[in-house]
């Protein structure tokens, strides 16, 4: 039956979905070089990451709904900032799977610049503002991550290690841009273990106590 | 103020309203789909509203749904979904013309005006790949999904009924767009674009004490009691 509760169970799965693709495709990501964005790996692996990428948007709304009437203003900082960093990195996939492809051969130039916003070696062309864009996926990411990553401790109602991992995670992610590209994407592997950890906890709550809170109805009531 | 479901399901009226005069605002102002328009800064301002369309509608819709998501059933969630990947790929399309056509405009005329060819139905010189499908795609999503959703809300008689009415016409007007001109084309935005002002008020607007209600446990325990034996 669709209710509330459920909605935010079922979002559970989605984190779960969101974290195996973010953690599973790290070691597997063809290298961000021009050659690579025409072969079949590309294609699977960017494709999931677009999977990935709405996955995670639904199921980060359902772990900050679950807990929003004790996350505070802490936690919709968190949640609002993961969004935005999430959707405009759905704009990155996006271009990543459909775009770069299509223009690799005429247009090798644009290719290569539009992939060393990821690995960090702008190319010859001009792209615009597609370079800052990418810089604001990242602040979003970082703060996000550490905000919710607290918000979700403070709240007590999912479990705190993941939470942690979730924040440590976020910080650490730019200390990875000190290794080479190649070690930094494993930088993914906590963040994606954190999801599925919180995804699993969402999903595997037990539903009286799932039905329970959601709203805080007599915090509402006494409103 | 304390964040709760239900006020977090009342916020999410400003973010659908924000959706809706934003995705108006697109149909009214949306400049010719030529070569010569991407480096305006029309076309930079109508296309970012258009990703503002994509992600205040991905927030606001959900909290639209979550507000009757008992009383719409599957109805309700097809259309939620089928809207929220019309928004998702929405987002990327804008993405592109936001931040990937202005630059390739004098680089590479030739994938400006081939993607641009999607829209306006001429056809590309450079092999566009799968993105002439997607595009095509996304129509039955909108179309679908704003009806299913627009039926839902009319049924579930929790929301304005005749804004579900508006949405569901609105969307299904979608391939009537192909009869008009060129430029009269984005205009069928706008009743999509009013509906979902219409709803984002009304969410937002709810009375309290009446936004508490419905998601009263009720339908929950109800739920729990064995069905009519059949």
């Amino acid at each position: 039956m669709i209710t509330t509760p459920n909605l935010i169970r079922w979002s559970g799965l989605a984190a779960i979905a969101a974290g195996l693709i973010f953690a599973g495709i790290q070691p597997i990501h063809p290298a961000d070089v021009v050659e690579s964005v025409t072969t079949n790996l590309w294609t699977i692996i960017i494709g999931l990451k677009f999977v990935m990428c709405l996955f995670f948007l639904v199921g980060i709304t359902g772990i900050y709904a679950r807990q929003a009437d004790k996350a505070g203003w802490l936690g919709f900082a968190g949640f609002a900032l993961l969004v935005v960093s999430w959707w405009l990195l759905t704009g990155f996939v996006f271009v990543e799977f459909f775009v770069l492809p299509v223009v690799a051969t005429p247009l090798p130039g644009f290719v290569e610049s539009a992939l060393g916003v990821a690995n960090g070696h702008s190319g010859a062309m001009d792209i615009g503002a597609f370079v800052p864009a990418y810089a604001v996926v990242g602040v979003c990411y970082l703060l996000g991550g550490v905000l919710f990553g607290i918000a979700t401790v403070r709240a007590a109602v999912l479990p705190r290690w993941p939470a942690i991992l979730l924040a440590v995670a976020a910080i650490i992610t730019p200390a990875a841009a000190l290794l080479p590209h190649a070690l930094q994407r494993y930088a993914a592997v906590p963040m994606g273990i954190a999801l599925i950890w919180l995804g699993y906890s969402l999903w595997s709550e037990r539903r009286g106590k799932v039905a329970a809170a959601p709203a805080g109805r007599p915090a509402d009531l006494a409103a | 103020m304390t964040i709760t479901t239900q006020s977090l399901i009342r916020w999410s009226g400003p973010a659908v309203i924000i959706a809706g005069l934003s995705y108006a605002l697109v149909g009214v102002f949306h400049p010719p789909n030529i070569v010569a328009s991407v480096t305006t800064p029309l076309w930079m301002v109508v296309h970012v509203l258009a990703m503002t369309t994509s992600i205040f509608g991905l927030v606001g819709l959900s909290g639209l749904y979550a507000r009757q998501a008992e009383k719409t059933g599957w109805l309700g969630l097809a259309g939620y979904v089928l809207l929220s990947l019309w928004l998702a790929l929405i987002l990327g399309f804008t993405f592109v013309e936001v931040f990937i056509l202005p630059p390739l405009a004098t680089a590479a005329p030739a994938f400006v005006a081939g993607w641009l060819g999607m829209f306006n139905g001429t056809s590309s010189t450079l092999d566009l790949g799968s993105l002439p499908t997607v595009w095509t795609i996304t129509g039955p999503l909108y179309i679908l999904g704003g009806l299913l959703f627009g039926i839902a809300t009319f049924r579930a008689r929790i929301l304005p009924r005749w804004a579900g009415v508006l949405l569901a016409v609105g969307a299904a007007m979608g391939p009537v767009a192909a009869l008009l001109p060129l430029d009269l084309q984005p205009k069928v935005a706008v009743p999509v674009g009013l509906a979902l002002i219409w709803l984002g008020y009304s969410l937002w607007s709810e009375r309290r004490t009446k936004s508490v209600a419905p998601a009263t446990h009720a339908a929950d325990v109800s739920g729990l009691t064995p069905a009519p034996a059949v």
